[in-house]
């Protein structure tokens, strides 16, 4: 996976894929505290699947530090 | 199933609200997913309701598993609840606080299985100063550990399950010691520490089991990440922890399902290299070289499982006869034709044939576990009969083949007892016979093959026992239901007016043992049939002709001129209500007690049966008269 095509619908369906939440593009913005069934060690595992996908590190500590799905998509693209 | 089809349908599933009444399809969907597919789904079974699943499949155990640990334990959660899933069991899979195993063993248990997955944070946490020694790490464990036999103990009193891990040690901490001496000093302590906690497992509690991560750790990576040991306090990373769910599914499966009992084989490409058809047995490779190493392997852990209880069976395209010369006589063989129950030698499809080595030896098909290099004849199996256990081998990598005979843990068990290993012995028997059998167009080729040996002989106190039994097992040939306790047995064989008669049969496949009495009783010249039980096991080899006719014989022998014995009808005995007509006995006239009585005047005996050998250890009566009705 090349990270610079990780668009947001990409995204939110690697999201689903590995979290099993059923998240769309209504939530990217919503923070974390508001979005049902969420969980940071979710993120955890989005980033291991980035990591093993594109085959170097993903900038783990600012992800954790992002409030919404939004945030987290930026971080990882940037 | 490739992994976006078997994601697909667990969803397709999950989707239509359908997984309670679908349940058992999973595992069938995952059958040959690896942890991390494994994960995947049992993320999209977070939401299932397990007891409606339960209740539409009562079959599936329902299991309760509570997560506690070290650390933050919530990531295993969608791992073991798909690793469940995957071994048909309805796993319920809940997660406690992050770190809180103190607390939460501290309370009885709560769920039906427990596990604690403990990390080097365990006992490094209670290592009271900034900057520590390798003593300190010492008391540390020594601390640790009594803390968690103390908590196992009061944990599992209540009759639950709890599974601990060992901790394996990091080098983010050995390396931290600079004396070398000391850092191996470290290693020591860690490593009693470790085997401290694994005897924990060994039966020391009840009800506790232990799982070593360093085996785990040494062969998935990578097995920790920092980052994720800091900010999220997960100790393991993703690999290591699907091994270890899939290792406690198994153990599950253990504690609840089935046990598999026999492993059946394919010969070419997987007991061996090469093709018997093509090489003939000389060619073929399981001693030397890269292919014959990595079969000898194979061989040596196959006969290794066989050596623990698990029966060991063929199952092989080929010609029965070119397998059986292998089977018997090649040099290099580390599992010969005497460790198999059964052979199943055929050019049928596998998926036909497989089930036959159950049916010869007696066990439900649900018992095996199918290995064979053919994807097609695997797939086929794993496709129609979904309750066979399948092993996939690659031919090409036959290196493998051994750790992937391991890998799913099918023979696991919480104990193996020696009745276990000692039940190989009886299926072989009883496998070789169903065995023999197939291979006879008649009846009577087959008996004259059997070789089989009559014995009767006078019993001794040893027999009382057996003896009691038959009488009271004994349903379908027990000629007049006369059941004997122990006493009655001792007092039979006390009486010098009676003679207890037992037989014993044996085949060239092994002794069957005791199967049958006579009970009779001289009086003057005439010798009476008080009972006859046989053991249903031995009918239809013409047993009873064979032994009628030597106790006619041994009558006639010894002076009597008659023989009388009764029958008397019960639910159950029908199939011998022609026994004493059949064998030349006249009926006598009814008296009206439902007994009907038959006579043997002992001119002429029944034919001797050409199949049978008798032998007669019977003694002589006691001389006539000395015991008639006269002077008793």
């Amino acid at each position: 996976m090349n990270t610079a095509v990780l668009d947001t619908d990409r995204f939110l369906t690697l999201l689903r894929d590995e979290t099993g939440l059923a998240v769309d593009a209504d939530d990217l913005d919503t923070d974390f505290d508001e979005l049902p069934g969420w969980d940071s060690v979710m993120l955890l595992k989005l980033l291991t699947a980035v990591e093993q996908a594109t085959g170097g590190p993903a900038p783990m500590l600012e992800v954790l530090e992002a409030r919404n799905l939004r945030a987290v998509h930026t971080a990882i693209v940037r | 199933m490739s992994a976006d089809t078997a994601l697909d349908a667990v969803r397709a599933i999950r989707d239509a609200g359908e997984l309670a009444a679908r349940w058992p399809e999973l595992s069938t969907i995952l059958a040959t997913a690896d942890v991390e597919l494994t994960g995947r789904a049992g993320a999209l079974l977070a939401a299932a309701d397990h007891d409606a699943a339960h209740r539409a499949n009562p079959e599936l155990p329902l299991v309760d598993v509570l997560l506690t640990g070290s650390g933050t334990v919530s990531p295993l959660v969608p791992r073991l609840a798909g690793e469940l899933a995957r071994q048909q069991v309805v796993g319920r899979v809940t997660a406690g606080d992050p770190g809180g195993y103190a607390l939460a063993l501290a309370a009885p248990g709560a769920a039906d299985v427990t596990l604690c997955l403990l990390d080097a944070s365990a006992v490094f946490d209670r290592v009271p100063h900034t900057v520590w020694t390798v003593d300190d790490v010492s008391v540390a464990c020594d601390e640790l550990l009594a803390h968690l036999s103390a908590l196992a103990r009061s944990y599992t009193a209540g009759g639950g399950v709890l599974v601990l891990t060992t901790a394996p040690l990091w080098p983010l901490w050995a390396d931290q010691i600079l004396d070398l001496r000391e850092r191996a000093r470290l290693g020591a302590v860690w490593r009693r520490f470790n085997a401290a906690l694994l005897e924990l497992g060994t039966g020391a509690i009840e009800g506790v089991h232990v799982v070593d991560l360093d085996p785990i750790a040494a062969t998935t990576g990578p097995a920790r990440d920092p980052r994720l040991e800091i900010y999220a306090h997960v100790a393991y990373g993703d690999a290591l922890l699907g091994a270890l769910a899939r290792r406690v599914a198994h153990l599950v499966r253990a504690l609840r399902g089935r046990p598999r009992k026999c492993l059946v084989l394919d010969l070419d490409g997987t007991l061996w290299g090469g093709t018997l058809a093509e090489s003939g047995g000389s060619g073929l490779d399981m001693a030397e070289g890269f292919r014959g190493e990595s079969h000898r392997r194979f061989q040596r852990v196959a006969a290794q499982l066989g050596s623990q209880g698990v029966l060991l069976a063929v199952c092989s395209k080929n010609d029965p006869a070119e397998v059986d010369e292998v089977l018997r006589d090649h040099p290099d063989l580390l599992v010969r034709r005497d460790d198999f129950v059964t052979v199943v030698a055929d050019w049928a499809p596998k998926v036909d044939t497989v089930g036959q080595v159950a049916e010869r030896i007696g066990i439900g098909s649900d018992s095996l576990v199918f290995v064979d290099d053919s994807a097609t004849e695997t797939g086929l199996v794993r496709l129609k009969r979904p309750e066979i256990a399948v092993i996939d081998v690659d031919a090409r990598e036959p290196a493998t083949h051994a750790d992937r005979l391991l890998a799913e843990g099918w023979f696991d068990s919480t104990a193996i007892t020696e009745e276990d290993r000692a039940r190989a012995g009886r299926y072989r028997t009883e496998g070789r016979r169903a065995e023999f059998r197939a291979g006879f167009s008649s009846l009577t080729d087959y008996l004259k093959e059997l070789d089989t040996t009559l014995t009767l002989f006078a019993p001794g106190p040893g027999d009382v026992h057996r003896l009691a039994q038959l009488t009271q097992r004994t349903n379908q040939f027990n000629l007049t239901t006369l059941r004997l306790d122990e006493a009655a047995v001792r007092a039979a064989l006390a009486d010098p007016a009676v003679l207890v008669s037992p037989v014993r049969v044996g085949d060239r496949f092994g002794e069957h043992g005791v199967i049958g009495a006579a009970f009779l009783r001289r009086t003057g010249t005439r010798v009476e049939i008080d009972n006859l039980v046989m053991s249903c096991r031995v009918l239809g080899r013409g047993i009873e002709s064979a032994w009628l006719r030597e106790l006619l014989r041994w009558a006639a022998a010894h002076d009597a001129t008659e023989v009388t014995a009764g029958y008397r009808p019960s639910p159950r005995n029908g199939r011998v209500a022609t026994l004493y007509p059949d064998h030349g006995f006249t009926p006598l006239p009814d008296r009206g007690d439902g007994l009907h009585r038959y006579h043997h005047d002992l001119t002429t005996l029944p034919s001797a049966v050409e199949h049978l050998t008798v032998v007669s250890e019977l003694p002589a009566p006691v001389p006539v008269g000395a015991h008639t009705e006269e002077n008793r």
